[in-house]
C-alpha cells in the first residue's frame, strides 16, 4: 500500500488538461467506442450488404428511411476517423517527429480542428 | 511477451488496419456502389485474404489497447481515487473486464469468419 499520506488532488472538474493530454485520453476513449460500437456496426453492415441482392437493397432503403440509424453509423465512423487521425499523430511522434512541447501542442490542435472540419463536411454532404 | 514486442505489434497492426480501411473506403467512395460491384469486390480472393488479415490485426490491436487501458485505470491506485472500499476489488474488476472484451473480440472473429467463408 502507499505509505505516502500527502493528499492527492484529483478533482477531475478542476484539473486543466493540456491539449496533448486531451488528445491522448480521447484517443483511448475513442478506441473503446470503436471496439464496442463501430466494429459490430461494421460487421452488421458487411453482413447485410453481402448476404444477397435483396438484403443489400433492403439495407439501403432502411438507411434512407431511418435517418437516425444512418446518423448513428456516420457518427460511429467519424469516431473511428478521430481514432485514426490521433493514432497517426502518435505514430508520427513514435518516429521522433514533432516531439517538442510546441510541436506536440500545435499538432494536437491541428488534429482536432481537422477532425471537426472533415466530420462537419461529411455530415453536411450526407444529410443536407 | 516482451514489452517492446507488444509495442511493435500494436504499431504494426495499427498500420495494417489503416491501409485496409483507407483501401475499402476508397473503393466505396470511388465506385457506384451496387450490390454486384460490392459483392465482386468483397469476395475477390485478394480481398478475402486482406479482410482476414484485417480482422486478425484488429483483434491484436484492440486486445493490446484495451488491456493497456485496463491495467492503467482499473487498478487499486486509480479506483482508490474514487473509493477506498471499492478499490480493494480492483483486480477482480480488471479480470472481469479482460474476460468481457476478450469474449467480444472472439465473437467478432467468429462473425467475420462466417461472413468471409459463407
Amino acid at each position: 500500500m502507499n505509505t505516502d499520506h500527502r493528499p492527492v488532488y484529483i478533482d477531475l472538474r478542476k484539473i486543466k488538461l493540456p491539449v496533448s493530454a486531451l488528445i491522448s485520453i480521447t484517443h483511448r476513449l475513442s478506441g473503446i467506442y470503436v471496439f464496442f460500437i463501430t466494429l459490430p456496426l461494421m460487421l452488421a453492415l458487411i453482413y447485410f450488404s453481402t448476404k444477397s441482392e435483396s438484403s443489400f437493397n433492403e439495407l439501403s432503403l432502411f438507411l434512407r428511411d431511418h435517418k437516425f440509424v444512418l446518423g448513428l453509423i456516420v457518427l460511429s465512423f467519424s469516431i473511428l476517423w478521430y481514432h485514426i487521425l490521433s493514432g497517426v499523430r502518435h505514430l508520427i511522434m513514435d518516429a521522433h517527429i514533432g516531439e517538442s512541447l510546441q510541436a506536440a501542442k500545435y499538432s494536437a490542435i491541428f488534429t482536432i480542428f481537422f477532425w471537426i472540419i472533415t466530420t462537419c463536411f461529411v455530415f453536411w454532404r450526407i444529410f443536407l | 511477451m516482451k514489452g517492446s514486442t507488444i509495442w511493435y505489434l500494436q504499431r504494426s497492426s495499427a498500420i495494417i488496419n489503416l491501409f485496409y480501411i483507407v483501401y475499402v473506403f476508397y473503393f466505396i467512395y470511388s465506385s457506384e456502389l451496387t450490390f454486384e460491384a460490392w459483392n465482386n469486390f468483397f469476395y475477390s480472393s485478394i480481398m478475402i485474404f486482406l479482410t482476414l488479415c484485417f480482422f486478425v490485426s484488429v483483434i491484436i490491436h484492440s486486445f493490446i489497447g484495451l488491456w493497456i487501458v485496463g491495467t492503467d485505470y482499473l487498478t487499486r491506485r486509480t479506483i482508490g481515487f474514487l473509493s477506498y472500499r471499492i478499490s480493494k476489488h480492483a483486480d477482480i474488476f480488471r479480470s472481469i473486464y479482460t474476460v468481457v472484451f476478450s469474449l467480444f473480440g472472439l465473437s467478432y472473429l467468429v462473425v467475420s469468419l462466417t461472413i468471409i467463408f459463407k
